[in-house]
C-alpha cells in the first residue's frame, strides 16, 4: 500500500524521547558548556574554576608561538592526510563497487576494522611496523637495501601513516555509497561518444563522485585535526599536534578553561572546513 | 591500454592499499608471537610466552574485565534506546525525523576529544568523574550513533505491510512486535550490538579523559603505560587477541547477518 | 436479514496533512458480492481499503459490517482478510507458517489449524506439502500464498490491494480469472482495489469508480460501460476507452465541431433530440466498436485516417475529425479505401456530457 500505517505522534515522541534527551543532555549540552568555560579561568594550582568573563585563554593561544605552531602543524598535517586518504580510497572504493561481488560485504567489513578497533590497537601494531628494529626497517636491512634504520617514528612521516590508516575507512564508506549510485552506463555512454578514459574520469566520474569526496574529506580532515592518540604514540612527543596540547591541558595540567579554549579553536577550524565543503558542493551543484 | 590490463593494474593497486590498511593489525598479531622483550624483524624466535604472561597479569585482567562490563552495559543501553528511537523515527515519520537523526549521529562527526574535555569539567562539577555511571553515560553516547544508524537502516528495510498483514490476521500490537518486527530486526540488532560493543570496548579517546583511577579500561591502561614505559609485549599479546576477536566478530557478523549492509 | 446491507460505509471522510483524501464516501455492499474500487492513483481507493481494514481511522463517518459498527475496532479484532500488492509474506516463516499465522492468533488447536492450512493451500491451487520459504517462490505462487493466508481465517470480508499489478501480463490474465473462480467457490464478500479498468470489468459484480476522493458511480460493469455517469468514466473505462467528441449545439439540427466545421447528424443524435439548447458545449461519447466507416451517406462525420493498427481479429483506425482524434474498431477483414472517410455513429440515443462539468445530460 502506498500510505503505510503510521504510529501515533505521541507514541513516536515517547519512543524517540529517551535517546534524544540522553544525546542532548550528554552530548550537546557539554559543547554549550565548553563555550562558556573557555571564557572562564582557572584558580592557579587547583582544579577550581573562576566563573568570570575573560579573554585570557584565547590571548594565551594567539600570543604563544608554541600553540600557533602546533595549530599550523596540525592543519597541514590534516590536509596531507585527507589528500592521501582520497588518493588511496578512490581506487579501493571503485573496485569494491564495480568488481567485488561476493566478497563485497567482507571487504567493507575489513575496511571498517580500523574504526571499530579504536585508535590504540592498530597504533601498537604500527609502532612495531615502523620502529628502527621493526618490520619495515628489518626487512629492508635483511634485503641489504639500507645499512642504518630509516627514521619512521617520532616524525611527521610516521604520524601521517598512522592517521591515514586510522581514517581511511571514513573516506571509503561515503565514496562507496556515492559510487554505488552512479549508473555504470554513464561511463559506457561517455566512451561511446568518444571520450578517453582520462576525460571520462575528469568530466563524468569525478563530478558525480563529488558529494562522496566532499563528505569523506570532511570526515577525515575533522578526525585528523582532533586526533591525539595516534600522534602522541607515533610522534613520540616530537610531533606536537593541537589536540594533544588540548589533551595535556585537560588530563594532566587540569586547566579546563584553557583546554576548552583550545577545543573551541578546533571547533572553529572544523566549522570553517565544513563551510568550505558546503561551498564546494554547492558551487559544483550549480555548474552541473 | 586494454581493459583487462587496466583491471589487473587496479586490482594490484587495490591489494596494495588493502595491505597498507590492514598492515598494523597484521603486524600486531604477528609480533605477539615474537619471543623477545622488544619486537624486532626478522623475529629471533616464536613463542607464546607473552600470551601466558597476559593471562597471569592481574592488572591487565582486571582492566579487561572493566572494559567488558562497561562495554556490555553501555551496549545494552545504547542499542535499546537506539532501537526504540529508530522504530519511532522510521514508522512514525515525524516532521522532526531529520533533526533527530542529526542529533543521534552527531558524535560521528563532531570531535570526541573536544566533547570529552567539556564532559570532564561537567563531571567534575557534578562529582561523577571516574564513576561507573559517568563512564556508562559517556560510552552510551559514543556508541549510540553506530547503533542508531544500523537500527534506522534495519527498520527501514522491514516492509510496514508485514506488520499491517499480521494485524489483519488478528495479531495485537505486542504480538506483531514479538512475532514479526523483532525476528525481522534480529540481524540488525545483532549487528548494532556487535559494533557498539567493539566501539565501547576499544575506545581510548574519551575514556582516557574521564576514566579516573577507579575504572581503568584496558585501552586506557595501555595508553598511559605506552607514554611512560613504551610498549610492553604483554600488551601486544592482549591487543592481538582483541584484534583477532574483533576480526572474528566482523567476519562472522558478515556471514551470519550481513553486518556491512547497514553500516 | 433486516434489509440493511452487509457492508455499509456511511459518510466516511479522511484527510491527510490538510488535504481531503476521502470525501463523504457512501457505499453499500451486499453479502457475497465481488466489488472493485477503480480509479487512477491518488483517487483515495487505497485509503478507503485501509480504513476498511482498520489500519487507518476515518475522521468521521461510520462503517458497519454484518450489522455491527466496526468503525473504531482495531484491525486485529475485525477478522478481515487482506491481500497486498507486494504480497507481504513473512520472510522469516515458511509458507505453511505464513498461512497458519492467523489461525495461531485465533488460538486454534494444532490439528485443526494444520487441516485448515491444507484446505486453504488447496483452494488456491498450491501443493500443501510445500515446505519452502516465500522468497523461493515465483510471483504468482507468492500471490496464491498471500490469498491462502487471508482466506484461512475465514474472513468476513476479503480486501485486495492491487493484487495483480506485480504479475506479468500473461499471468495477470490467468490469475484474475482464478480470483473470480475462488470468490464464487468461497462466497467471501470481496473488495478489490485496482487502477486497471479491464481487471475490474472482468472480475467484479459491481464497480465503484473513484476520482479525487469521491465515488463517481457504483454500478455493474455493463452499466458502467454502456451508461457512464461522467465524461471521466467514459474516457477511463474500456480498451480503448470511449472517444469524447467536443461539440457545440449550433441549432436544433446541427453541431459545430472544435475546428468550426458544422456537422448535421441523424435526427436521434441532433441537439434537439438530446435537449441541448443552441450554444451548449457538449462531449459526445462514441465507443470505438459502435462507430462504422463509410465513404458516402447522410449524417457522417468527415474524417481523415492518421494511422491503422492491426490487432489480429480487428483493426483500430485512428482518424482526425473536426480537430479531434477518434479511434474506431473495425473488423480486420474490412478494407480502408483512402485517407478521407466518413464516420457513422450508431442510430441510437447518444451518451452526452456537459463539456464544462463532465456530467451526463
Amino acid at each position: 500500500m502506498k500510505q503505510t500505517p503510521d504510529i501515533k505522534p505521541t507514541a513516536t515522541a515517547l519512543l524517540v524521547a529517551p535517546a534524544a534527551i540522553l544525546m542532548f543532555g550528554v552530548f550537546v549540552l557539554p559543547f554549550l558548556f565548553l563555550v562558556v568555560l573557555s571564557f572562564w579561568s582557572q584558580v592557579p594550582g587547583s582544579v577550581g574554576i573562576v566563573p568570570g568573563f575573560t579573554l585570557a585563554n584565547y590571548a594565551r593561544i594567539i600570543g604563544d608561538g608554541y600553540y600557533l605552531g602546533g595549530l599550523w602543524t596540525t592543519l597541514w598535517l590534516s590536509g596531507l592526510v585527507t589528500l592521501l586518504c582520497l588518493v588511496l580510497a578512490l581506487p579501493l572504493a571503485r573496485w569494491i563497487v564495480l568488481y567485488a561481488k561476493r566478497s563485497k560485504g567482507l571487504l567493507i567489513g575489513l575496511c571498517i576494522l580500523p574504526l571499530v578497533c579504536g585508535a590504540l590497537l592498530p597504533t601498537l601494531g604500527l609502532v612495531n611496523l615502523l620502529s628502527p628494529l621493526g618490520f619495515i626497517n628489518g626487512a629492508l636491512k635483511s634485503m641489504g637495501l639500507i645499512k642504518t634504520s630509516l627514521p619512521l617514528l617520532g616524525n611527521i612521516a610516521g604520524v601521517s601513516i598512522g592517521l591515514v590508516q586510522a581514517f581511511l575507512p571514513l573516506m571509503i564508506l561515503p565514496l562507496i555509497s556515492t559510487i554505488e549510485r552512479i549508473p555504470h552506463d554513464y561511463e559506457k555512454a561517455a566512451m561511446s561518444l568518444g571520450a578517453t578514459r582520462l576525460v571520462v574520469w575528469r568530466r563524468v566520474l569525478l563530478p558525480l563522485m563529488l558529494p562522496g569526496i566532499v563528505a569523506g574529506s570532511l570526515l577525515v580532515f575533522c578526525a585528523s585535526l582532533t586526533a591525539f592518540v595516534t600522534p602522541q604514540i607515533l610522534g613520540q612527543g616530537k610531533v606536537v599536534t593541537f589536540a594533544s596540547l588540548a589533551y595535556q591541558q585537560a588530563a594532566m595540567v587540569l586547566d579546563w578553561p584553557f583546554a576548552s579554549a583550545l577545543g573551541m579553536v578546533m571547533l572553529l577550524f572544523l566549522a570553517l572546513a565544513g563551510l568550505l565543503g558546503a561551498l564546494v558542493s554547492r558551487g559544483l551543484g550549480r555548474r552541473t | 591500454m586494454t581493459s583487462r590490463f587496466s583491471k589487473a593494474m587496479l586490482l594490484a593497486a587495490v591489494l596494495a592499499i588493502l595491505l597498507f590498511l590492514l598492515a598494523p593489525i597484521l603486524v600486531l598479531i604477528l609480533s605477539a608471537f615474537d619471543s623477545g622483550n622488544v619486537f624486532r624483524f626478522p623475529p629471533r624466535g616464536l613463542s607464546l610466552r607473552w600470551f601466558e604472561a597476559a593471562f597471569n597479569h592481574s592488572e591487565y585482567r582486571s582492566s579487561l574485565w572493566i572494559s567488558t562490563v562497561l562495554g556490555l552495559l553501555s551496549t545494552a543501553i545504547a542499542v535499546g534506546l537506539a532501537s526504540l528511537a529508530a522504530f519511532g523515527l522510521v514508522r512514525g515519520k515525524p516532521s522532526y525525523r531529520l533533526a533527530m537523526e542529526v542529533l543521534l549521529l552527531a558524535p560521528l562527526t563532531l570531535p570526541l576529544v573536544v566533547w570529552a574535555i567539556a564532559l570532564l569539567s561537567i563531571y567534575a562539577q557534578l562529582g561523577i568523574n571516574g564513576t561507573l555511571p559517568g563512564l556508562i553515560l559517556a560510552h552510551v553516547t559514543i556508541t549510540m550513533p553506530f547503533a542508531a544508524r544500523i537500527m534506522i537502516a534495519t527498520f527501514g528495510e522491514i516492509d510496514p505491510n508485514l506488520e499491517a498483514a499480521a494485524k489483519s490476521l488478528g495479531a495485537s500490537p505486542w504480538q506483531v512486535v514479538r512475532r514479526i518486527t523483532l525476528p525481522l530486526a534480529l540481524p540488525g540488532l545483532l549487528s548494532s550490538t556487535a559494533i557498539a560493543f567493539l566501539v565501547s570496548f576499544n575506545d581510548v579517546v574519551v575514556t582516557t579523559l574521564i576514566a579516573g583511577a577507579g575504572w581503568i579500561t584496558f585501552p586506557v591502561r595501555t595508553f598511559s603505560r605506552l607514554r611512560t614505559e613504551g610498549i610492553d609485549p604483554t600488551t601486544i599479546a592482549i591487543g592481538a587477541m582483541i584484534v583477532a576477536f574483533t576480526i572474528l566478530v566482523i567476519v562472522f557478523g558478515q556471514r551470519l547477518f550481513q553486518l556491512s549492509r547497514r553500516l | 436479514m433486516t434489509g440493511s446491507p452487509y457492508l455499509h460505509i456511511r459518510s466516511v471522510q479522511k484527510s491527510y496533512k490538510g488535504a481531503l483524501a476521502l470525501h463523504d464516501i457512501d457505499l453499500a455492499v451486499e453479502q457475497g458480492e465481488f466489488v472493485s474500487l477503480l480509479g487512477p492513483s491518488g483517487c483515495g481507493k487505497s485509503t478507503l481499503l485501509q480504513i476498511l481494514a482498520g489500519l487507518l481511522e476515518p475522521d468521521r463517518g461510520q462503517i458497519q459490517l454484518d450489522g455491527a459498527d466496526i468503525t473504531h475496532l482495531p484491525p486485529w479484532r475485525r477478522n478481515i482478510g487482506l491481500v497486498f500488492q507486494n504480497y507481504a509474506l513473512f520472510p522469516h516463516l515458511s509458507i505453511r507458517q505464513n498461512v497458519r499465522f492467523g489461525l495461531d492468533m485465533l488460538g486454534m488447536g494444532r490439528a485443526e489449524a494444520e487441516k485448515r492450512v491444507d484446505e486453504s493451500l488447496e483452494m488456491v491451487g498450491l501443493d500443501p506439502s510445500l515446505s519452502r520459504r516465500p522468497g523461493e517462490l515465483s510471483g504468482g505462487q507468492q500471490q496464491r500464498v498471500a490469498i491462502a493466508r487471508a482466506i484461512a481465517i475465514r474472513p468476513r470480508l476479503l480486501l485486495m490491494d492491487e493484487p495483480l499489478s506485480n504479475l506479468d501480463a500473461v499471468l495477470r490474465h490467468k490469475v484474475r480469472l482464478e480470483l473470480r473462480e475462488l470468490h464464487d467457490r468461497t462466497g467471501i464478500t470481496t473488495i478489490m482495489v485496482t487502477h486497471d479498468q479491464a481487471e475490474a470489468l472482468a472480475t467484479s459484480d459491481r464497480i465503484a469508480v473513484m476520482q479525487s476522493g469521491r465515488i463517481l458511480q457504483f454500478e455493474a460493469p455493463e452499466t458502467l460501460y454502456g451508461a457512464p455517469a461522467t465524461a471521466f468514466i467514459a474516457g477511463f473505462v474500456g480498451s480503448p476507452p470511449a472517444n469524447l467528441l467536443p461539440v457545440t449545439a449550433s441549432g436544433p439540427d446541427s453541431w459545430t465541431l472544435a475546428d468550426g466545421q458544422v456537422w448535421q447528424p441523424a435526427a436521434i443524435l441532433a441537439p434537439k433530440a438530446n435537449g441541448a439548447e443552441a450554444g451548449r458545449a457538449c462531449l459526445i461519447a462514441l465507443r470505438p466498436e459502435t462507430l462504422s466507416i463509410g465513404t458516402t451517406g447522410e449524417g457522417g462525420l468527415p474524417a481523415r485516417v492518421a494511422a491503422v493498427e492491426f490487432n489480429g481479429g480487428d483493426r483500430l483506425v485512428h482518424a482526425e475529425t473536426g480537430g479531434t482524434r477518434i479511434t474506431v474498431r473495425i473488423a480486420a477483414s474490412q478494407a480502408i479505401t483512402g485517407p478521407d472517410i466518413l464516420l457513422f455513429p450508431p442510430q441510437q440515443a447518444p451518451v452526452l456530457f456537459d463539456a464544462a462539468t463532465g456530467t451526463r445530460l
